[in-house]
């Protein structure tokens, strides 16, 4: 690493110790990059030592300079001496260094690192926009106005709910569940599971709990409301923003929001549908992450690259391939493809339904990397017991599971967890079973529409899950791991077809399983061994 | 005042003036823990105070001042086991010795000044708004009509930029191209 050009995750790590808000986790990886090198040290000493001088170089008009002590008189003894240099030695830290204030001074609390998240970009094209961040897939917005001057932007919000702008576009993400649409055209999708959606305009508001709709807000505050599906409840306002003159409009139909509900004036034309959510391209994985991934010997790993003559999914590591179920396929250009499966034309998941992947009571690794398209909960990489078959009788008919690596929902969708929003969690079960075991997440939350290296190590007693080579979170389990041999299910929970799917949409890469813990340099080494953007 | 008891007092000020802000980086390189800063300085200076007498005269102070906040660290650290620090042992032990032998703070002070001329207007506005008493980003973006966030990542860019800067300056005291912040 060049001391010049520092990874971007030690230059944040940096700015968040500066700013007092490094977490006990980011601590750890922090500890681990300085270890990693001497330039990564030196550029430690450096960071804090400008961010030092430069709080007293910015602050030091409002201080007084330190006064030399004045000669005391003869009279005074070694003790008083000896109390005048604590006093003096007081007096310059207190005067003489302006750093009492904790580097947080000055910061508000709700600075962009630690807002919440409302919207992130799911797909944009030819975006320009007024935000400094680029518009790119995965980018996470907090509160606040945006100004789209050309393109398309789709924009998953934190409720499920899709969002399509057409620059040149004008919008205030409010809340969870409200938006300022000030100009231009904007699509929204809504799903009855994600609650009561507000959009607010120049002079009136939208309200749904299940549609697909679009506006278009002309310079003049006119908006024409037109709805491909469901329901909406259109309004005029008044200049405290509640609602006056109200209307519902059904499918099909069109009206236009001003002082007064009128009739649309406006061509379907001028609307905007809210496009499928788009899966990734390609992989961030090419050879060096290869590379990187056999110099650790995994047990068994898949690539995604290639499939055999019986359309397997050939593997890099071990002898079992990798069956493709239902529609899933192999995706991306040759040394960047990946899984692709989603839940409508490549509805499927990849499986090893031939010999079992075993794993000793040394314990394992599993590691892939995930890109997410959907809010939807959705299952990654399985592990199911090979040795324990499913039950005779009951609504289950798929064997139990070890391990699972998942994208959450909302925190207390569907199974009732407490957890960040869409946050990455890998549960452990021993015995194989489908409930209970021991859970970690990430603390990152929002894991949408972006490649996300995931690793799980279990060393026989605590379980560490990494995300982008960073550990998240750790836990100790409870039951004892004696061992057993497993097989993969990659993008689905489990393979049969009447039990509950958990479908992943969107791309999975480079899965490996390895027959011990993973140590964090390695974990590291792998994710810093990705081409990203 | 008799020779015995000014001169000690005088020289032991005139050797800590110059280091205090070295030794103050110092202690904060290695427990980057702001809000103890002033409490480790204090016992770091009492501690010098205590064991000047012993201080070899014909060394350099700033290294024995840093070897005995090392050790005041040490204890600092004992003292509040239970609480959670940023480092293992480990790694302040390595820290605390490689700092030792980095370069020193007027080396360093020169090349930030140097770097911080480099900075645009925008850039040093954003940096006097995060770092000056009084004011914040968020004022800032407002007084300007500005995305917060934006001013942010301006905020970020500068201060790589210029950690950058400052290590090619104490490396090779080059004019190299200019930190100034992407927009």
């Amino acid at each position: 690493m060049s001391p010049a050009h520092p990874a971007k995750s030690l230059n944040d790590l940096l700015a968040r110790l500066a700013d007092g808000e490094l977490s006990e986790q980011e601590a750890v990886a922090l500890e681990i990059l300085l270890q990693q090198s001497a330039e990564n040290r030196a550029h430690y000493r450096t960071f804090l030592a400008v961010h030092q001088a430069l709080q007293e170089s910015f602050q030091s008009d409002a201080e007084t300079p330190f006064p030399i002590p004045a000669r005391r008189a003869r009279s005074w003894g070694w003790i008083a001496a000896a109390a005048a240099v604590v006093l003096a030695t007081a007096a310059v830290w207190h005067a003489l260094l302006p750093h009492g204030t904790p580097p947080v001074a000055g910061k508000p609390a709700t600075a962009p690192t630690t807002k919440p998240v409302l919207a992130v970009v799911a797909a944009a094209e030819g975006v320009e926009w007024n935000l400094p961040c680029p518009a790119d897939a995965g980018t996470q917005l907090p509160a606040g106005p945006a100004n789209l001057t050309k393109g398309e932007l789709v924009l998953t919000l934190a409720n499920g709910q899709t969002v399509s702008l057409r620059g040149p576009a004008s919008f205030n993400l409010v809340s969870e569940r409200e938006v300022d649409f000030l100009s231009g055209v904007i699509g929204v999708k809504q799903e009855p599971s994600q609650g009561i959606f507000v959009v607010r305009l120049p002079k009136g508001a939208v309200v749904c709990s299940s549609a697909e709709y679009s506006i278009h807000t002309r310079s003049d505050g006119v908006s024409s409301l037109f709805v491909f599906s469901g329901t909406t409840s259109a309004s005029t306002v008044d200049r405290n923003g509640r609602s006056r003159e109200e209307a519902v409009v059904v499918k099909g139909g069109s009206l236009d929001i001003s002082e007064r509900l009128v009739r649309c004036s406006l061509p379907g034309g001028d609307f905007s549908r809210v496009p499928r959510p788009l899966p990734t391209h390609e992989s961030v994985a090419d050879q060096s992450y290869a590379d990187a991934v056999a110099a650790d010997s995994p047990v068994a790993s898949w690539r995604f690259e290639e499939t055999d003559a019986k359309g397997s999914v050939r593997p890099t590591h071990g002898s079992q391939p990798l069956d493709l179920r239902e529609n899933a396929t192999l995706a991306g250009p040759p040394g960047r493809r990946f899984l692709a499966v989603d839940d409508n034309r490549r509805r499927g998941f990849a499986y090893t339904a031939g010999p079992a992947v075993p794993l000793t009571r040394e314990g394992f690794t599993v590691e892939c990397l995930v890109f997410s398209a959907t809010e939807s909960y959705s299952s990654a990489v399985i592990l199911e017991s090979a040795t324990t078959p499913p039950p005779t009788k009951g609504s289950i008919h798929h064997a139990p599971q070890i391990c699972a690596i998942e994208r959450m929902g909302r925190m207390g969708e569907k199974i009732g967890h407490i957890h960040p929003d869409y946050a990455l969690r890998s549960v452990l079960r021993f015995p194989a079973g489908y409930e209970g075991g021991t859970n970690v997440y990430s603390s990152k939350s929002h894991l949408l529409h972006a490649w996300h290296h995931a690793a799980l190590t279990y060393d026989g007693s605590v379980m560490r899950l990494y995300l982008d080579g960073l550990p998240t979170d750790e836990a100790a389990t409870i039951s004892q791991w004696t061992g057993d041999t497993v097989r993969v299910v990659v993008g689905r929970l489990q393979p049969m077809p009447q039990d509950e799917l958990r479908q992943w949409i969107g791309g999975i890469d480079e899965v490996a399983i390895y027959p011990r813990p993973l140590p964090p340099d390695a974990i590291l080494r792998h994710s810093q061994a990705l081409r990203r953007r | 005042m008799t020779r015995e008891t000014s001169e000690p007092n005088r020289e032991f000020l005139e050797l800590l003036l110059p280091n205090q802000r070295s030794l103050r980086n110092f202690l904060y390189s290695i427990h980057p823990q702001a809000q103890d800063l002033d409490d480790l300085m204090q016992e770091t200076c009492l501690s010098l105070w205590n064991k000047f007498g012993t201080f070899d005269h014909s060394r350099e102070f700033l290294p024995w001042a840093m070897r005995l906040a090392y050790f005041e660290v040490l204890r600092f650290r004992k003292d509040r086991s239970r609480d959670r620090l940023v480092f293992s042992d480990e790694m302040v032990e390595q820290l605390a010795e490689e700092t030792i032998d980095s370069p020193g703070e007027d080396r360093m002070r020169e090349a930030l000044a140097h770097c911080l001329g480099k900075l645009d207007e925008k850039a040093r506005k954003v940096l006097e708004a995060r770092y000056a008493r009084g004011t914040s980003i968020q004022d800032l973006a407002e007084a300007r009509n500005e995305s917060p966030h934006r001013l942010y990542r301006i905020l970020e860019k500068s201060q790589a930029s210029l950690v950058a800067c400052v290590q090619r300056q104490l490396r090779h005291g080059s004019d190299l191209p200019s930190p100034t912040p992407a927009s």
